[in-house]
C-alpha cells in the first residue's frame, strides 16, 4: 500500500461521486486543448501555403473568397480573366512573380490545376517517381491525391467537369485522358491536394479548342506563350515591351495569377491598373487577417465556454473532495489514531485530487483528439485537409501544469481542514 | 509501563474532572470502570495522546507522552499502542487485509502480510480476506479490529467498549480474542467499559 493506491482506492469507492467533476474537466480541457491544436495546424497551414504570396489576381467578387479558392483551394473560383486584361498588372516593373492558374475540373473531387512549372517550383515540391508535365493532358499528382487515387505512374484518367462532381457524372466527363508522368512527393502544402498539368490542357478541354498542336508550335515562339513567370532581377524592373506585345493567347482565361510584388509601393500601383475592369486584387495578408480575425472570435468563444466548464469542474471537484471528507471524517480521524500524522491525511487529500484532475487530463487527451479526428474526416470530406491527430502542442503541457495546480488548490481548503481535524473529538462523536 | 499522575480535565464548556492516579505494568490488563458521561473515553483519548489533559502526566516508562510535539506523539502512538473502538470502524475502500496493512504502512513499518493472514485464519476469518469490511456481521468487524489493534505488536492495547454492542456469544469470543492475543504479544490491556460481561475475566479495577 501506498498514498497513491490509497487515494485511488478512495476515489473507486466513490467514483459516482466524482464522476461529474472528472467528465466536465475532461470535456473543458479537451475542448480548449482540440482549439489549441486546431489553430497551431491552421496557422502552419496557412502560413505554408501564403508562402511569399502577396497578392492574388482574379475576377471581381470576394476577395476572400479569390484567397480562399487559389491560394487554398477550398473554394469555388470568383469567375475567369482574360490574359490581355492581366497582362498590365503581370508584367509591371512592381510585380517580382506571378503564377497563372486554370482551373474547373476535377478527377474524383480532386482538382485539376492548369498552371506553368513555377507553380510546383514556389512550394520546392519535389517528384517522388516520374517526370515535370511538359505535354498537353500530362499530370503531375500530389502526394494525397496519388494515396486517395491509387493512381500510379503511367496510369491514365478521365476529368469531370466542375469542382465537386464526381468520376460517376457521365453527362460532364471529358474524353480526353489525363496521362500521370510524375508523382510529387508530400510536402504539407496545398499541392498535395492537387493536379498539376499544363495550362493549355484546360484551355484545350474547355472552350478554347484550338488543336493542341498548333498551341505546341506557337509555344516555341515566347510571344505566343502563356503569360510566363516574370523573373526576379533588376533586368525586369523594366516593363518588357515584347511580352506586352499582342499575342495568339491574350484572349484565353485564366481563373488567377498568385503573385508576389517586388515592392511595397505595388499594392497602391496595382489595383489603380485594373479600376475600369472586371479583375480584383486580393491581398493575401488583409483577407487572412480578416479571416483570422473571424475564425479566433469563433474559438474564443468557445474557449471561453470551455475555460467556464473547467471553473465548474474544479467546483464540482471541490465540493465532491468536501463531501467526502464529512462522510470519511471519521475513517481519517481512525487512520490519524493508527499513527498517521496530519500531513498524511493532508497528502492524502491531495494526492486524491490530483489523481481526480490526473483522470481528466487523460479523458481530455481522449477527447480532443477524438475531436480532432471526426472534424478531420469532415475536413477531408468538404476540402480534401486533414488534421493531425498525433500532433502536440507546448501550449497542451501549461494546461497540464495548469490543471494540476488547479487541482491543488481546489483540494486546499478540504486537505486543511483534515490537517486540523480534532481527532478526539470526531472519534467520540462530539 | 504506564504511569499517570494527578491527571485532570476541563471540558470547554463544561465540568472539570479529575481521574485517580494508576499504572498497568507490562502485560497486565485492567477495567476502567465508570458510569456513563464519567469520562472514560476521555481519559482513553488522554492515555492514548489524542486528547490533551488540562495538568497532570501520562508516562510510559521513561517517556513523558504530553512533552512529546504533536507529531512525535502521533508516531509513539502508531508504534506502541494499539486502540479498539467501541463501534468498529474501517477505511471503506480497502479490504478486510488492506485495512490490516493499513497501520503498518502508516507508520512506516514493513507491510508483512503472514501476521495478518495467520490471526485472520486464527479466528475463523480468513475467508473474508479480499471482502469489505461492511460486508462482515459486528462481530467479524470486531474481531478484524482487534487483529488489526496489535498487528504492529503494540505495548498497550486499549479497548472502548469494546463488546457494548454485541451479544453474548460474540462479546465472549472478542473477550477470549482480546485477553488471549494481548497475552500472547506481551501487550498491557487496558478496557474501557460498563459492560459487566467482562468483570469475570479481569481482576483490575479503576474506578471512575
Amino acid at each position: 500500500m501506498n498514498l497513491i493506491l490509497l487515494a485511488w482506492k478512495n476515489i473507486r469507492h466513490q467514483w459516482l461521486d466524482t464522476l461529474l467533476g472528472v467528465l466536465l474537466l475532461a470535456f473543458g480541457l479537451g475542448t480548449i486543448s482540440m482549439l489549441i491544436l486546431i489553430e497551431k495546424q491552421s496557422s502552419e497551414q496557412f502560413n505554408r501555403n501564403i508562402k511569399d504570396i502577396d497578392m492574388v489576381l482574379g475576377a471581381k467578387g470576394s476577395p476572400l473568397q479569390l484567397i480562399l479558392a487559389n491560394v487554398y483551394h477550398v473554394d469555388a473560383p470568383t469567375g475567369n480573366i482574360k490574359i490581355r486584361d492581366a497582362k498590365q498588372v503581370i508584367y509591371n516593373p512592381t510585380v517580382a512573380m506571378a503564377i497563372p492558374l486554370a482551373y474547373g475540373d476535377n478527377f474524383q473531387q480532386w482538382r485539376i490545376v492548369g498552371t506553368d512549372s513555377n507553380y510546383a517550383q514556389h512550394y520546392a515540391m519535389k517528384l517522388r517517381e516520374g517526370v515535370a508535365f511538359k505535354e498537353e493532358y500530362d499530370a503531375n499528382i500530389g502526394a494525397d491525391v496519388a494515396k486517395a487515387t491509387g493512381l500510379k505512374l503511367g496510369d491514365t484518367f478521365l476529368s469531370t467537369h466542375g469542382l465537386d462532381q464526381t468520376e460517376n457524372d457521365e453527362e460532364h466527363a471529358h474524353h480526353h485522358a489525363y496521362r500521370v508522368v510524375g508523382i510529387f512527393e508530400k510536402s504539407g502544402s496545398v499541392i498535395d491536394r492537387l493536379i498539376l498539368t499544363p495550362l493549355e490542357t484546360i484551355w484545350h478541354a474547355h472552350v478554347y479548342s484550338e488543336p493542341a498542336s498548333t498551341e505546341i508550335e506557337e509555344s516555341n515562339d515566347s510571344t505566343n506563350s502563356p503569360p510566363p513567370m516574370i523573373k526576379k532581377g533588376p533586368m525586369m524592373m523594366l516593363r518588357p515591351a515584347k511580352a506586352m506585345a499582342p499575342s495568339p493567347n491574350d484572349n484565353k482565361e485564366v481563373t488567377a495569377y498568385l503573385i508576389k510584388s517586388r515592392m511595397a509601393m505595388a499594392q497602391m500601383i496595382l489595383p489603380n491598373l485594373i479600376k475600369e475592369t472586371n479583375m480584383q486584387l486580393a491581398f493575401t495578408a488583409i483577407e487572412v487577417n480578416r479571416l483570422s480575425q473571424n475564425f479566433g472570435l469563433g474559438m474564443d468563444t468557445v474557449k471561453a465556454v470551455a475555460w467556464v466548464i473547467i471553473g465548474l469542474s474544479f467546483f464540482s471537484i471541490f465540493i465532491s473532495l468536501f463531501n467526502s471528507l464529512k462522510k470519511r471524517k471519521y475513517e481519517l480521524a481512525l487512520m490519524r489514531s493508527m499513527g498517521a500524522s496530519p500531513f498524511k491525511v493532508f497528502a492524502l487529500i491531495i494526492t486524491e485530487s490530483l489523481l481526480l484532475v490526473s483522470t481528466g487530463i487523460i479523458f481530455s487527451w481522449l477527447f480532443s483528439r477524438i475531436g480532432l479526428s471526426i472534424l478531420s474526416h469532415q475536413l477531408n470530406n468538404s476540402f480534401h485537409y486533414t488534421m493531425n491527430v498525433k500532433d502536440f502542442s507546448i501550449q497542451e503541457v501549461y494546461l497540464t501544469i495548469a490543471a494540476l495546480l488547479f487541482g491543488v488548490i481546489a483540494a486546499l481548503a478540504p486537505a486543511i481542514n483534515a490537517y486540523k481535524m480534532d481527532i478526539s473529538k470526531t472519534l467520540a462523536h462530539e | 509501563m504506564l504511569t499517570t499522575k494527578e491527571l485532570q480535565y476541563q471540558y470547554p464548556k463544561g465540568k472539570k474532572i479529575d481521574f485517580p492516579d494508576f499504572s498497568l505494568q507490562q502485560g497486565e490488563t485492567g477495567l476502567l470502570l465508570g458510569e456513563s458521561g464519567s469520562g472514560k473515553t476521555t481519559l482513553l483519548h488522554i492515555l492514548s495522546g489524542l486528547r490533551a489533559p488540562t495538568a497532570g502526566v501520562v508516562q510510559y516508562d521513561n517517556t513523558n507522552l504530553y512533552q512529546l510535539s504533536s507529531g512525535q506523539r502521533d508516531a509513539f502512538r502508531g508504534k506502541n499502542m494499539g486502540l479498539i473502538f467501541q463501534t468498529p470502524a474501517f477505511i471503506q475502500s480497502l479490504s478486510v487485509l488492506e485495512n490490516l496493512m493499513a497501520p503498518l504502512y502508516l507508520n512506516h513499518q514493513l507491510q508483512d502480510q503472514h501476521k495478518a493472514k495467520h490471526l485472520l485464519e486464527k479466528v475463523g476469518l480468513y475467508h473474508k480476506i479480499n471482502q469489505r469490511p461492511f460486508q462482515l456481521s459486528i462481530g467479524e468487524q470486531q474481531r478484524v479490529s482487534i487483529i488489526r489493534a496489535v498487528i504492529q505488536s503494540p505495548q498497550l492495547i486499549f479497548a472502548d467498549e469494546p463488546t457494548s454492542a454485541l451479544d453474548d456469544k460474540n462479546a465472549h469470543q472478542v473477550i477470549e480474542l482480546l485477553l488471549n492475543i494481548s497475552a500472547e504479544n506481551k501487550a498491557s490491556l487496558l478496557v474501557v467499559t460498563h459492560d459487566h460481561r467482562w468483570s469475570s475475566f479481569i481482576s483490575k479495577t479503576i474506578r471512575l
